[in-house]
This record gives C-alpha cells, sequence and structure tokens, in this order.
C-alpha cells in the first residue's frame, strides 16, 4: 500500500469516525417523567357493590403548598383522576368538592414512602412512591381504598388506579 | 452484559477466522516471497485526538498514550493508559467524575510486508480494559408542577468499570520511525450491573458510562525505537 493511498484512507476514515463519535452534550430524556396518582371514583350501591360514579362540579386542590393550588376546577364528568404526590414529605393533603354548588369539602390525605429513582443522564433523577395509607373526612365521602401501593411511571397497572374513593 | 459478551464473543469468533485466513495465506506465500522484518519495534504513541475532543466537549477530558511490541507472524502486545473525567453541570443534576485506566491486548497485522523496512500496517485486535473511577457526591433537583422544587445528594462513590475491546485501524510511517494512524474501537463493558445508578458521564478510555456498548476511535502520532 502507498503512503499516498494510507494517508487518503486516514483521512477518510477519521471522518467517519468522526460521526460516530461525536454525539450530543446531554442526551434527550426519552423515559416517561410524570408520576400520577390514580383516583378512581365510586359510589357504593347496596350493601357490597359499587359502580362508577363520574363527578360533577369538581374542585380539586392541594394543600399545604405556598397558596391553595387548583388542579381541577369546576370539572365534569370526573370519574378518574390524577394527582401528584409531595417529594419532598412523606404524606400530602388535598381538597375535593364533590358538586361544588351545594356539597361540603372533604380532604384526602395520602401517606408514602418517597423512593429516589435514577432514570438516565437526560432525565436526571425522579421519585416512585410506595402508598401506606389514605384518609379521608367524610363530609361527603364514605371512605377511600389503596388498591395498588407502588405509584411509577408505569401507566399500564391492574388495576389502572392506585386508590378508589366511595362516596 | 449477556449480549455484550455474546457480541464480543461473535466478533471474537469472527476475528480468529481472519487469522486463519492470514496464516493460510501466509503458508502459501512462506513457499515464495516471504518478507521478515528487519528487526524488532517498540513504539510509543500519544492520543492527539482527545484534546480536540476536549474542545468540542468542555464537560469531559482525557489524555491517552499507547505502546506496543512487535512480536513474531507480524502480532504486537499493545499497552495503553491513561487518565480523564466529566464535570456535569446540568440545571437539576451536577456531578464530577475522574479514572485512570489501563487496557492490554494484541493486534494483528493484515498487511502483507512489501519490505523488510516497511512496518505500515492495517491491523484488527482485542484488548481487555479496567478502568478505576472516582464519581463525586451529586446534586440533584425534581421540579413538580403543584409541590415545587426538590433537591438532595448523592454521596460519592468509587467503581471499577471492565470493559473488552474490539479494535482495528492504520499505521503508516510518514516520515522515518514517525507513525501516524487511526485506532477504531467497539467496547463492551463486562460489569454493565454497576453503572445503573448514576454512572459516570464519561469514563476516560470506555466513553460514556451508561452505555453498555461504545464505538470511538483515537488518532495517534507515534515514535518507534527500533533494533536487530
Amino acid at each position: 500500500m502507498t503512503n499516498t493511498g494510507l494517508v487518503l484512507t486516514i483521512l477518510f476514515s477519521l471522518a467517519a469516525c468522526g460521526f460516530i463519535s461525536c454525539e450530543q452534550e446531554r442526551d434527550p430524556c426519552l423515559l416517561p417523567r410524570t408520576v400520577n396518582l390514580r383516583v378512581r371514583c365510586l359510589r357504593i350501591v347496596g350493601d357490597t357493590a359499587a359502580v362508577d360514579s363520574p363527578l360533577v362540579n369538581v374542585n380539586l386542590g392541594a394543600l399545604d403548598v405556598d397558596s391553595l393550588k387548583f388542579l381541577y376546577v369546576g370539572a365534569d364528568d370526573l370519574a378518574r383522576f390524577s394527582l401528584r404526590l409531595d417529594a419532598g414529605a412523606d404524606s400530602c393533603r388535598y381538597l375535593l368538592q364533590v358538586d361544588s354548588a351545594i356539597s361540603p369539602i372533604d380532604t384526602l390525605t395520602f401517606y408514602y414512602a418517597r423512593r429516589l429513582q435514577y432514570l438516565s443522564s437526560g432525565c436526571g433523577y425522579i421519585y416512585f412512591f410506595t402508598l401506606d395509607s389514605v384518609r379521608t373526612s367524610s363530609n361527603n365521602l364514605d371512605s377511600a381504598r389503596v388498591v395498588n401501593r407502588e405509584v411509577t411511571t408505569d401507566a399500564n397497572t391492574n388495576p389502572l388506579e392506585h386508590v378508589q374513593i366511595y362516596f | 452484559m449477556c449480549r455484550s459478551i455474546f457480541s464480543f464473543a461473535a466478533i471474537l469468533v469472527f476475528l480468529s477466522f481472519g487469522a486463519r485466513a492470514q496464516g493460510e495465506d501466509t503458508s502459501r506465500i512462506n513457499g515464495t516471497t516471504t518478507v521478515k522484518p528487519d528487526g524488532r519495534q517498540l513504539r510509543f504513541g500519544i492520543d492527539i485526538s482527545r484534546p480536540l475532543m476536549q474542545a468540542i466537549f468542555k464537560d469531559r477530558y482525557a489524555y491517552e498514550v499507547m505502546a506496543d511490541y512487535s512480536l513474531p507472524k507480524d502480532i504486537y502486545s499493545v499497552l495503553e493508559g491513561g487518565f480523564g473525567g466529566s464535570d456535569i453541570d446540568y440545571p437539576d443534576l451536577r456531578y464530577k467524575s475522574s479514572n485512570f485506566f489501563l487496557k492490554a491486548g494484541i493486534d494483528k497485522s493484515m498487511l502483507q510486508r512489501l519490505y523488510p523496512e516497511d512496518w505500515d500496517f492495517l491491523f484488527v485486535g482485542v484488548r481487555y480494559g479496567v478502568a478505576f473511577i472516582n464519581r463525586g457526591a451529586a446534586s440533584f433537583s425534581t421540579d413538580d408542577l403543584v409541590w415545587g422544587t426538590t433537591a438532595g445528594t448523592i454521596p460519592a462513590k468509587s467503581l471499577t468499570a471492565h470493559w473488552a475491546e474490539l479494535t482495528g485501524g492504520l499505521r503508516v510511517e510518514l516520515f522515518p520511525r514517525m507513525f501516524a494512524g487511526y485506532t477504531v474501537r467497539a467496547r463492551f463493558l463486562i460489569n454493565a450491573k454497576q453503572f445503573r445508578e448514576l454512572p459516570p458521564a464519561y469514563i476516560a478510555g470506555y466513553g460514556k458510562g451508561e452505555k453498555n456498548t461504545v464505538f470511538d476511535f483515537n488518532f495517534y502520532l507515534q515514535y518507534a525505537l527500533r533494533w536487530k
């Protein structure tokens, strides 16, 4: 092989290698980062049965933040909804007012353990949660039940919801 | 990890076929025109691509040197080493890491020697690499639309990376005893499990810490010592 040929080969190869090696400084985040707690609303029918109960004119807001932060205001046909748990504490509270024109306000309190989760250099860290319990006031609500303890980015859990609330 | 080992094994098989084919060619040539080297060669090199990459990628640095020694049958034993690190400063994640590394392996020339002083070579080879890494404490934050920002720190950690490499490349003697050339590399992390939790952004000698397979290249300037 002649030197000229080899040098040309080197230059072409280097250009190709440059394409292989040069990557973006920070990889894009291609993983889901949103960790939602999913709630299903049910109405007790008889002694043992419950059916889906879409709520109307719903106000839902987070308590214990700098100011009351509403997630839903006057929302209709709300059979399921999503909440965010506070990664800075082991519990958090939400107020829930169903049919806000006439009904009183209830409070939902979630107790949980936090777990730091590394996703990737592009996504950084997020928190996963393991639900311990949920307590409610009983102005309009009957009760609440944890049906799925692990609150992660998995959107295909069985059942879909983490908590069921009964009216 | 299994996939990495499988890939490495598959390419090793490929290389072994290549080496055997070369052997057959050599034995055929032995009967007619075998060209032997004019002596032994010990060659030292420095990778000049790393400082250039450092100018492009401000968050990492690396310095790499190598030496190879000619053995019979156009095989070269190779020793490589260096150090480097990275400094990640994203809005939600900040940490530093540094490491030094060593690699050992062999290169096999695939070019037929034209004359005894012909030390140009096109090669394939294999390496085993190990890096000793210090990842500093990391600070992170998570943002939530409802609850705001939560921040924390992850303790510092010492890690050891082991990997295998397949290499290929060229060396050209541009001036007497002065060589230039490149090595392209496919690297396969052996102990990937250890690097799932906040891996170093960049491991000098290997590449991105969170990838199990890395493709890379080096561009060397080398000087050769020769004796009979």
